[in-house]
């Protein structure tokens, strides 16, 4: 009986030395972002999501890799129907972390993907919408540095626009950077990103 | 420890069997193509509810293991396909040739676009956005003026009001939250242009039908305009305007669950006129004060409404009269109260209900020549509407209606003789309308409207009808029938005749074709006047032999392009209306074509966006073929035509910062002349002729200066310094 506890035991942790299937996967998908593969990244976190449909991981990836080269994309006839899943793909993530800061700034930033691609038609109307998204953000976590930065460089965007002094902007931008040396996900699958997009705008300070 | 080691080999050796065993690879392949054979790069392949999958090459091929047995279910899913689902074996999952089949997004449904322009909301068929209303050229932010921009209707220079497809102004009827608002344009002085009396900031949806309506909306023979206060305002803040003819001051509060909008604005026409001085006499200028307030609450399963407004104008004039050497006096005091109040909300997954009140009371005071006449009008609108979705294809929607009106008018004379004229009058609807979608091509609606007034002979069925199908992505036609009717004006019910309901057929065809940023609208339509309310004109403007003797028709063709797509930073828009219509009516002694209707209408709208200037400039053109006036030296009734108007109006605004914007206008800036018609003395002079007045816009050209500042107590600035 003792021996056959022992075998059980032993054969449990053989398992738990693998690596789980979700985190098999979500390791790939990173993998597959760091090749420049987003589609086949963005294929993963949909399949991952579908398997996993009570986490908000793979839903709020997907929804960021939707959204991010959007912004750069050349092509802009899928702009929309991305930003669409994206947003899509962020109201699942939302539904299993209600009031998380890192799912709030996902959703000002689909908006402000959305003012970049048509500033015209979204400009006026959804500048203001993402601006209350990064203050929610902010209220639930004010620690949160994707959430201070994603107000910051709005609101330096609008200064820039109207010729305005950028010092404060620069300045609390260097504050935040503080925020980003301090901060620690919740895990390796947990939103950690942003830093460098910080480090680059600051440029534009010197 | 040797123990421990066999085991831990014993472990690794069970577990790498059985995970052998059970997860036994299986080839998928194949190839993911369009309808039309092209090869579809970066579609997921995947078996449901397992991470095994693979994403399509560039020459849409796939291929992946799994580890799953027996039947799977194989998705393929890509942004702007349907997503397909093969539900078997998967050893028999292999050499796929899979065909997508381009989606149809469930934003992108048939619309029955017959009659109805959309502006404010994201719907499909937005053709204008709250923006468009306050930057075009010309309008001075009132959005009755911005709608004239569009096909269907007149312009009216003299009137201002809603002129739609050969009916008259009192034909279009206007609805806030679905209730009736029985005063929707200021008072001005005769042949002065009025506006609209709400601020366009207050709504978010406005919907503009130039005719086929759906059977909810009743008493209107040719028109409605549809007017949603915005159901979630932005933020809290506070917006200040100053304009060379008044000032504003606007107030939104924004709690969790209330919002609390309240809107002032006075108006003073002295200071402009005491600069640049008009053609009228005036005695004492223009002066009104308006408030509006909006007040909301949001329910976990609904939303409520309060709207209310007030406003008091007051004028004095002295006009000219055709003929005569001295001047007449015209004053005019009037005072007006709206309130409404509506909810809406769901009762269970799915049925909706949607009812409101609304009240209104005027008080109308006007001296012309020394007869003083004082109207006062109360009005009560209550509506309730069901909506059931009973299933996906089909949706009923039912309701019932009351509009109470009491009007009374005393008139007194010099001679110190009274007379009175009142009225009590109700009128009672109900509607019930069908929505099918009989496949995603295809949608109709089936509607059954009601009314019965209790001044009014016999109670009316209307039926209604309209259809669309798409064509293609973007590209519908629609078509629309109805009957529509209309009691009297409160300008005739008062003599209490005893009449029937006026009433116009619509038939209306529609073809749209919409892309991302661009929009081709075009219509035909003919509409027949039936039972229109004739009389003639006795003296002291009492009306006698009050007779549904009138008809008429309208035919005619309307055609509305926008774009803002190909050039960068300019949006621009085309109308073009033509109307052939006559009509007898009113005093007419046979059918001609109205003073208010001309064959050709068009407008030319641009906006351009400078963008290292932070400014927009505005242009806008219309052009109005001849009116039609009657010449009472003239044998024929109304055979005379103005000349054809034109109008060219500019506009600039500039962004000083997020909050500020600077604001200059300049109507009709080449200074045309512009006649509406001919005011003819009423006797003939001694050689039998009876002279004439042309009637024009009682000033050239129009300035106009504003300045708006928006106060946002939203300012996240330094919120980093209390970390």
């Amino acid at each position: 009986m003792k021996t056959m506890f022992t075998v059980f035991l032993l054969c449990m942790s053989q398992v738990s030395y693998s690596q789980t299937n979700f985190e098999q996967a979500m390791d790939q998908a990173e993998a597959l972002v760091k090749e420049g593969k987003l589609i086949e990244a963005a294929n993963l976190y949909e399949r991952i999501s579908q398997v996993e449909p009570d986490n908000w991981l793979p839903a709020y990836h997907l929804a960021l890799l939707k959204t991010w080269p959007t912004f750069m994309a050349a092509d802009k006839s899928n702009v929309e129907a991305n930003l669409e899943l994206a947003q899509e793909y962020a109201d699942i993530a939302e539904m299993n972390a209600p009031n998380n800061a890192e799912v709030y700034v996902l959703k000002a930033l689909i908006l402000v993907a959305k003012i970049a691609y048509d500033p015209a038609t979204y400009g006026m109307t959804l500048s203001e919408k993402a601006t209350e998204l990064y203050q929610k953000a902010i209220a639930l976590d004010k620690m949160n540095p994707r959430a201070q930065s994603g107000l910051i460089e709005m609101e330096m965007g609008t200064a820039r626009y109207f010729k305005q002094d950028l010092t404060p902007y620069c300045e609390r931008l260097q504050k935040v950077l503080k925020l980003y040396d301090a901060f620690v996900p919740g895990s390796k699958y947990h939103p950690n990103w942003g830093r460098d997009g910080v480090l680059k705008n600051l440029e534009n300070c010197k | 420890m040797n123990l421990y080691f066999f085991i831990k080999s014993l472990c690794t050796l069970v577990f790498s069997t059985v995970f052998a065993l059970s997860f036994a690879q299986t080839m998928v392949n194949g190839t993911v193509k369009t309808t039309l054979g092209t090869p579809v790069h970066g579609a997921n392949v995947f078996i449901e509810n397992t991470y095994d999958g693979a994403t399509t090459n560039a020459d849409g091929t796939f291929s992946f293991t799994s580890t799953s047995t027996g039947i799977v279910v194989l998705k393929i899913s890509m942004i702007g396909f349907q997503t397909v689902r093969f539900e078997q074996d998967i050893t028999t999952l292999k050499k796929l040739d899979v065909r997508l089949v381009e989606a149809i997004k469930a934003l992108d449904p048939v619309i029955l676009s017959a009659g109805s322009f959309h502006a404010g909301d994201a719907s499909e068929v937005s053709v204008m956005d709250a923006l468009d209303v306050v930057t075009t050229a010309g309008v001075a932010g009132d959005f009755i003026a911005a709608l004239q921009t569009l096909p269907g209707t007149q312009t009216v220079g003299e009137d201002g009001r809603l002129f739609v497809r050969g009916g008259s102004a009192d034909e279009t009827q206007v609805f806030i939250d679905g209730l009736n608002v029985f005063k929707p344009y200021i008072p001005t002085s005769p042949n002065n242009p009025t506006r609209g009396r709400y601020s366009p900031f207050l709504f978010d949806g406005i919907t503009f039908s130039t005719g086929g309506y759906s059977a909810e909306f009743g008493n209107a023979l040719s028109s409605v305009l549809l007017l949603n206060t915005i159901d979630e305002p932005k933020d809290t803040e506070t917006t200040i305007s100053l304009m060379s003819l008044g000032l504003g001051l606007g107030h939104t509060e924004k709690w969790d669950k209330d919002a609390l909008s309240v809107n002032m604005n006075y108006i003073n026409l002295a200071p402009y006129n005491a600069l640049i001085p008009d053609k009228t006499t005036w005695i004492k200028l223009p002066e009104s004060m308006a408030g509006e307030t909006v007040y909301r609450h949001k329910f976990t399963q609904g939303m409520f409404k309060f709207y209310s407004a007030f406003d008091y104008t007051r004028f004095s004039t002295d006009e000219d009269i055709v003929g005569e050497d001295q001047q007449q006096r015209f004053d005019l005091n009037n005072a007006n109260w709206y309130s409404n109040t509506s909810y809406k909300g769901l009762i269970g997954a799915k049925s909706k209900i949607s009812t409101g009140l609304s009240y209104s009371k005027s008080k109308l005071q006007i001296n012309e020549n020394e007869v003083n006449v004082e109207q006062q009008a109360q009005g009560i609108h209550a509506k309730v509407v069901l909506t059931h979705d009973v299933s996906k294809m089909l949706s009923l929607n039912y309701g019932a209606e009351l509009m109470y009106t009491d009007f009374v008018e005393q008139i007194g004379l010099t001679t110190n003789e009274k007379f009175e004229n009142s009225f009590k009058g109700q009128l009672s609807s109900a509607f019930v309308e069908t929505d099918f979608e009989f496949t995603n091509r295809f949608a109709g609606k089936f509607g059954l409207r009601l009314d019965h007034h209790s001044m009014v002979d016999q109670p009316r069925f209307a039926p209604r009808v309209s259809l669309a199908y798409r064509i293609n992505k973007g590209e519908q036609c629609s078509l629309a029938y109805g009957n529509f009717y209309q009691t009297p004006f409160n300008d005739l019910l008062k003599f209490h005749p005893d009449i029937e309901f006026q009433k116009a057929d619509h038939y209306l065809l529609n073809y749209q074709w919409k892309q991302r940023k661009q929009l081709l609208r075009t219509e035909i339509y003919y509409k027949n006047y039936q039972n229109l309310l004739t009389y003639t004109t006795q003296n002291k403007g009492v009306l006698e032999n009050i007779q549904n003797e009138g008809m008429g028709y309208a035919a005619g063709l309307d055609l509305f392009w926008k774009d803002s797509k190909s050039i960068d930073f300019l949006t621009y828009w085309l109308s073009y209306s033509y109307l052939d219509t006559k009509r007898k009516f009113q005093d007419y002694p046979t059918q001609v074509m109205p003073s208010f209707a001309t064959k050709h209408n068009a407008s030319i709208v641009t906006k351009y966006w400078i963008d290292a200037w932070r400014s927009q400039w505005g242009m806008t053109y219309n052009f109005t073929s001849g009116r039609p006036y009657n010449n009472p030296n003239s044998p024929n009734f109304m055979s005379g035509r103005t000349k054809h108007y034109h109008n060219l109006s500019l506009n600039w605004s500039y962004l000083i910062s997020p909050q500020k914007i600077l604001y200059f206008s300049v109507t009709n800036i080449f200074g045309f002349d512009q006649v509406f018609g001919y005011e003819y003395a009423r006797k003939a002079n001694a050689n039998g002729v009876f002279i004439r007045k042309p009637i024009v816009p009682s000033a050239k050209r129009g300035f106009f200066v504003g300045f708006f500042w928006t106060l946002s107590t939203n300012k996240s600035l330094n919120q980093l310094d209390n970390l």
